[in-house]
């Protein structure tokens, strides 16, 4: 568009289209830039590359979701690709992750075999096994430990390092023990070859690998990654920490040595040589160490609960034994102080020693409540302060016939003397009763007085209350002297009446509807009006035939044991004896016997209970041996 | 003197003599018995080799594979790492050349660009007069090609010094 060119007609077409020449001429920079930028592959490239970073972090901002539904299958299809291509280096360079994973595995999976082991050991029993447990506590190890550690000995004795591919020895390590007989080159040769086809045979379907192999009681641990094989020979049972550490060490090397190995062409350089050699007697040395603290090291928690435990052994050791030896000098004590007295020769008599009572309790049978007294004393006399139970029953001792008529004739005496005796207490009875009756009509009399003063002698009602309350009281006690008195005038009458009636009638109505009643062991409950049974009783038994004799049965509530009721219903039966005798009735007429709380009259318990009594029984005819 | 220590794969159908060929070289003995391989047996033998431009120990663990028969394929897994490879074939069989080849193919799809040897063995059973022609031979196989009798030991040495300058060569 110069001058040169310049014609009228192109004058002509400037003048008429300068507007839209300009627009063309502008419109063709415009192309001329985009073609710059786009117009071939190599400047599309540039372009594209200049933006598509920021064009990309603004459509994933502004359209995340689209963005990553076309990109995600481009993206896994990538990744599934080189998994296909470079499976073993991805193996490898994942191991040290899977690895640890693996070894966590491993170590639960060893924690649940001690613990099924030792849950299965705790239901069997043996004296080895309680040695063991001993063991395992003072240890602190686990019974399952201390059994693996009673094997013979374990120890580590080879370790090689083998190129897998090739199945080249990459580094061996040996201690003295290790048999070399075999080419180091052979061996790991022949390993990778076994291991190879241990996994073309059996571990296709379960992608598994050959991890042991056992020869007698050696065995060959076999770790594996892609690239690299790491065997371990030991001698002896392994203990189950030896998994661990190994897998541990393979780990370690893979993590430090992974990169140098897989590319192992047949040697490594010297220096990388010699390292990895350093390298791997430093394991050897760990692995070793790592077997010698299989157990571990007792800790002080258990051995201060040891002691604290020998303490209180050697405590209850102690006392027991003084208590044995206590017990053993006091039985012994009064044994001899029973066996002195020759007057208990050929009568069962037996000391024991109550350890619920904490007394020294002798039983048996005495031949007369005389001897059994003086044996008492004697005991107590022995046994200083110790207390002494006497649970032995009395022999009854026989008479002869030509007794019964001096026996008649004291019967008589005292019939008469009975008699006597009642006519002297009726007639007090009589003077008594003339005295209640004075004293009756003398109240009434004071009562009357009182009635008539009342109203003008308020100020001595007091004095007079008193007075008649203490006279009352008087009156009161009087009166229950005076019945004491009826009763055993009664019980005189009763026994004359049956000595003139039917005495055995009278005493087989008076055992049927009387008994005696008992607070503790062998208190009466009502001493008086024991007194009054036993004196009526004791009169009736003396009224009755000769040959007619009586059972005294005690008996116990539920309160205590068995035994020690058995022993208190004695008790109560010698003390009615006792008592008789002491009134005059022969002893060899009186059996007495504890029964226990083995017939309760009520379901009470306690100082007021009826079950706490003494009975009487009829002894059968001819149901005693001898008299 | 530099040292090497290599991976060798000796290949071929079962009963050419594959492991005669191993212990003539390594032991140097012969069993006229027949024993076949189950798996792998792995030999080592040490020997200098001399390329064009060094003599160099090379430690060669001779892995003697079980031989395929009925139309299996030798078990790849252990062609894995080899630096070369040993393919014996019977000299007496017809179809000895061919089975060579298909054995061949399948230890270089597993170690591609690896030197190859081919033994064609038990020479000292064919007729006497018999003629080869070892280039026609060789060409066609694709490698160098040994005629060699574990029996006699005739070639045996020099089968395996072959094959070992071409590892050397090529993978030292």
């Amino acid at each position: 568009m110069t001058g040169a060119t310049k014609t009228p007609e192109a004058e002509l077409k400037r003048l008429l289209l300068a507007r839209e020449l300009d627009l063309l001429y502008e419109l063709n920079d415009r192309v001329e830039g985009v073609e710059d930028r786009v117009g071939s592959d190599g400047a599309l490239r540039d372009s594209v590359h200049r933006v598509i970073v920021e064009v990309l972090q603004r459509a994933n901002a502004s359209d995340h979701e689209r963005i990553a539904r076309t990109i995600a299958p481009l993206v896994l299809s990538s990744i599934r690709e080189e998994i296909r291509n470079s499976r073993d280096m991805l193996v490898d360079a994942l191991y040290p992750i899977t690895g640890r994973l693996v070894a966590a595995a491993v170590r639960n999976a060893f924690r649940r075999l001690l613990e099924n082991l030792n849950d299965r050991l705790d239901r069997s029993v043996s004296f080895d096994r309680l040695f063991n447990r001993l063991r395992a506590k003072i240890t602190g190890s686990s019974e399952a430990e201390i059994l693996l550690l009673q094997n013979p000995p374990f120890d580590i004795t080879d370790l090689l390092v083998i190129h897998r591919p090739t199945g080249l020895l990459i580094a061996r390590i040996a201690d003295e023990g290790a048999s070399m007989a075999v080419d180091s080159d052979l061996m790991a040769g022949m390993l990778t070859a076994i291991m190879a086809f241990t996994r073309d045979a059996f571990g296709s379907a379960t992608d598994g690998e050959l991890s042991t192999l056992t020869f007698g009681d050696a065995e060959l641990h076999l770790m594996t990654s892609p690239a690299v094989i790491l065997a371990v020979a030991t001698r002896g049972p392994a203990p189950a920490a030896l998994g661990t550490a190994l897998q541990e060490e393979f780990v370690d090397l893979i993590e430090r040595w992974g990169e140098t190995l897989r590319d192992f062409t047949g040697s490594l350089l010297d220096f990388q040589q010699r390292a990895l050699e350093t390298d791997l007697r430093n394991s050897f040395r760990q692995l070793l160490q790592r077997k010698a603290e299989v157990v571990r090291r007792p800790p002080y928690k258990a051995l201060a609960v040891l002691a604290v435990l020998a303490v209180l052994a050697l405590g209850w050791g102690g006392y027991s034994a003084y208590r044995d030896y206590r017990v053993d000098i006091l039985t012994q004590t009064a044994t001899r102080t029973l066996a002195a007295d020759p007057t208990l020769t050929g009568y069962p008599i037996d000391v024991a020693y109550d350890t619920e009572l904490r007394t020294v309790t002798v039983t048996g049978l005495f031949p007369d409540i005389d001897t059994r007294l003086r044996a008492e004393e004697a005991l107590a006399a022995a046994l200083d302060d110790a207390p002494v139970q006497m649970r032995a029953a009395v022999v009854p001792r026989g008479g002869s016939g030509g007794a019964i008529a001096p026996r008649i004739a004291a019967l008589e005496a005292v019939v008469a003397d009975g008699l006597a005796d009642i006519d002297d207490r009726l007639d007090g009875l009589d003077e008594a009763k003339s005295a209640i009756l004075e004293q009756s009509a003398r109240t009434a009399a004071l009562e009357t007085t009182l009635d008539d003063g009342l109203a003008e002698a308020d100020s001595r009602l007091d004095d007079l209350a008193a007075a008649a309350v203490a006279r009352a009281n008087t009156l009161e006690l009087s009166l229950d002297q005076t019945k004491a008195a009826a009763t055993e005038q009664s019980a005189r009458i009763a026994g004359l009446e049956t000595a003139i009636g039917d005495p055995a009638a009278a005493l087989f109505r008076f055992m049927a509807g009387n008994a005696l009643f008992f607070s503790e062991v062998a208190d009466f409950r009502d001493p008086s009006a024991a007194e009054t049974t036993l004196s009526r009783l004791a009169a009736l038994i003396g009224a009755a035939p000769e040959d007619m004799r009586v059972r005294i049965v005690g008996y116990s509530d539920e309160i205590g044991s068995s035994r020690a009721n058995s022993l208190i219903s004695l008790d109560r039966a010698a003390a009615v004896v006792d008592r008789l005798v002491a009134l005059g009735v022969p002893p060899e007429r009186l059996i007495a016997i504890g029964r226990g709380a083995s017939k309760p009259l009520s379901g009470t318990v306690g100082a007021g209970s009826g079950n706490r009594r003494v009975e009487f029984e009829p002894v059968l005819a001819g149901e005693a041996v001898g008299r | 003197m530099r040292a090497l220590s290599r991976k060798i794969c000796i290949i071929g159908d079962f009963a050419v003599g594959k492991t005669s060929l191993v212990r003539r070289y390594v032991l140097n003995q012969f069993s006229p018995n027949y024993q076949a391989t189950l798996g792998v047996n792995v030999y080592k033998y040490t020997d200098e080799i001399s390329t064009g431009t060094e003599t160099l120990t090379l430690s060669q663990i001779l892995w003697d594979i079980e031989g395929a028969k009925n139309g299996r394929d030798v078990i790849e897994t252990y062609l894995r790492g080899g630096a070369g490879a040993l393919v014996v074939g019977d000299a007496t069989r017809a179809e000895a050349v061919e089975n060579m080849q298909r054995t061949a193919a399948t230890f270089l799809a597993v170690q591609p660009g690896r030197p190859v040897v081919f033994a064609l063995n038990k020479i000292d059973l064919l007729p006497a007069g018999a003629e080869f022609d070892d280039t026609a031979t060789a060409d066609e196989l694709g490698g160098p090609v040994v005629r060699t009798s574990a029996a006699t030991g005739a070639s045996v040495p020099q089968l395996f010094r072959t094959l070992g300058q071409l590892v050397a060569e090529v993978d030292g």
